[in-house]
């Protein structure tokens, strides 16, 4: 059952889901729960023969439309909450040796689609403040199912990190009657240093402050803080870029390099988050072709990222890195 | 693009949904679709924007 605890020291919610303990596992395979469901054969997540992209709750969520009540009394000290909100998979393809940027760029514009309508569906629910997109790829992320799918969590609440940058946004604003991200990308494109790509669009950069060496935020160029704001021509640069930046990873070191792909976009609480710019960040986990960088004392316990490199090299690396298909 | 999607409900009560792409569908995708048991809905494109 999932609830939500606050910790006062931390002043954020955290979420217990302990039926997750027994979620699938790295099933064989010939059983693979995100394939259709084919005549004769076992039956899968999707009870269809075929089908394009499929979105639907999950088995395990953190989060539930309709949550059981805490099992534990709240206190003033430690509040607590029923864990209100969705968790949804997205199958991107039902082909299950498919990875995202080696999609068709079709059906990769097809995906966007689907995103932001799940955004706008999510967002739209009145117990949603923030619809947070993503993916998990590879074991080393900790996947345990390789077919290739994202997931989308609708929090009751602005998760810490998106509530953090809002606040620095508008906070820069404040301070100098100006967009931070305007100021981001004007830095960016004078210096050149840390581009790796760009279209009309999308400003694609190992960021000044990158956590981890290949980190590579992809920012919305025009003043768009979500999906729902951005027009044809907007959604299909991003689905570009999504398959420009994934390939370089992939050609990098000629390897499907894992990562954590996510989406930042403003909450649905209803307010004005005009200061805040939609992005996508990835985090590949390895700082060679064979060295994972782990989050262990420093990030875990302080909260402070020690990088190995510098975003200037890296990006450089990126940015000459050839995509698999230009 | 034309989007289009079927909302259904599993057995056990989830909400599951099928996004559909007329424009390239394979004819196996197309009649699969067809065959679910619910409302097509249209998806809403999202127009060009107009806020900024």
């Amino acid at each position: 059952m999932s609830e939500l605890r606050w910790n006062p020291t931390l002043d954020e919610w955290v979420v217990t889901a302990t039926h997750r303990q027994d979620r699938t596992f790295f099933p064989p395979p010939d059983y693979d729960p995100l394939a259709p469901t084919k005549p004769g054969g076992f039956p899968t997540e999707i009870p269809a023969s075929a089908y394009e992209i499929v979105v639907f709750e999950n088995k395990f969520p953190s989060f539930r439309p309709e949550p059981p009540e805490p099992s534990v009394e709240g206190s003033m000290l430690y509040p607590v909450r029923p864990a209100s909100g969705v968790c949804e998979v997205v199958c991107y393809t039902s082909a299950a040796e498919a990875e995202l940027a080696l999609m068709d760029p079709s059906k990769l514009r097809e995906l966007v689609r689907v995103w932001a309508d799940r955004f706008k569906a999510l967002g739209s629910r009145p117990y949603v403040d923030y619809v947070y997109i993503f993916e998990n790829k590879g074991k080393e992320i900790g996947v345990t199912l390789p077919h290739p799918h994202g997931q989308i969590y609708a929090y009751p609440f602005v998760p810490p990190i998106p509530a953090k940058e809002v606040a620095a946004a508008r906070g820069y604003t404040a301070r100098t009657g100006r967009n931070l991200y305007d100021d981001i990308i004007e830095r960016e494109t004078r210096d050149g240093h840390r581009i790796v790509w760009r279209n009309a669009s999308f400003v694609c950069v190992v960021p000044f402050y990158a956590r981890y060496p290949y980190e590579v935020h992809i920012i919305a160029t025009k003043p768009h803080a979500s999906l729902s704001q951005m027009g044809i021509s907007e959604l299909n640069d991003l689905a570009e870029a999504l398959r420009v930046i994934g390939q370089k990873y992939i050609a990098l070191w000629n390897k499907s390099l894992p990562y954590i792909m996510l989406m930042h976009q403003a909450p649905t609480t209803g307010a004005d988050y005009d200061e805040y710019r939609f992005h996508v960040e990835f985090y590949p986990p390895y700082r060679t072709p064979d060295k994972l960088k782990y989050l262990a004392g420093s990030e875990a316990g302080a909260g402070v990222f020690i990088n190995d490199t510098h975003a200037e090299d890296t990006a450089k690396i990126l940015r000459d890195t050839d995509p698999l298909q230009s | 693009m034309d989007v289009v999607k079927k909302t259904t409900t599993k057995d056990d009560g989830r909400a599951l949904y099928y996004y559909h792409f007329p424009a390239t569908a394979s004819e196996e995708e197309a009649k699969v679709f067809e065959a679910i048991d619910a409302e097509v809905e249209i998806v809403e494109r999202c127009e060009e924007t107009t806020n900024v």
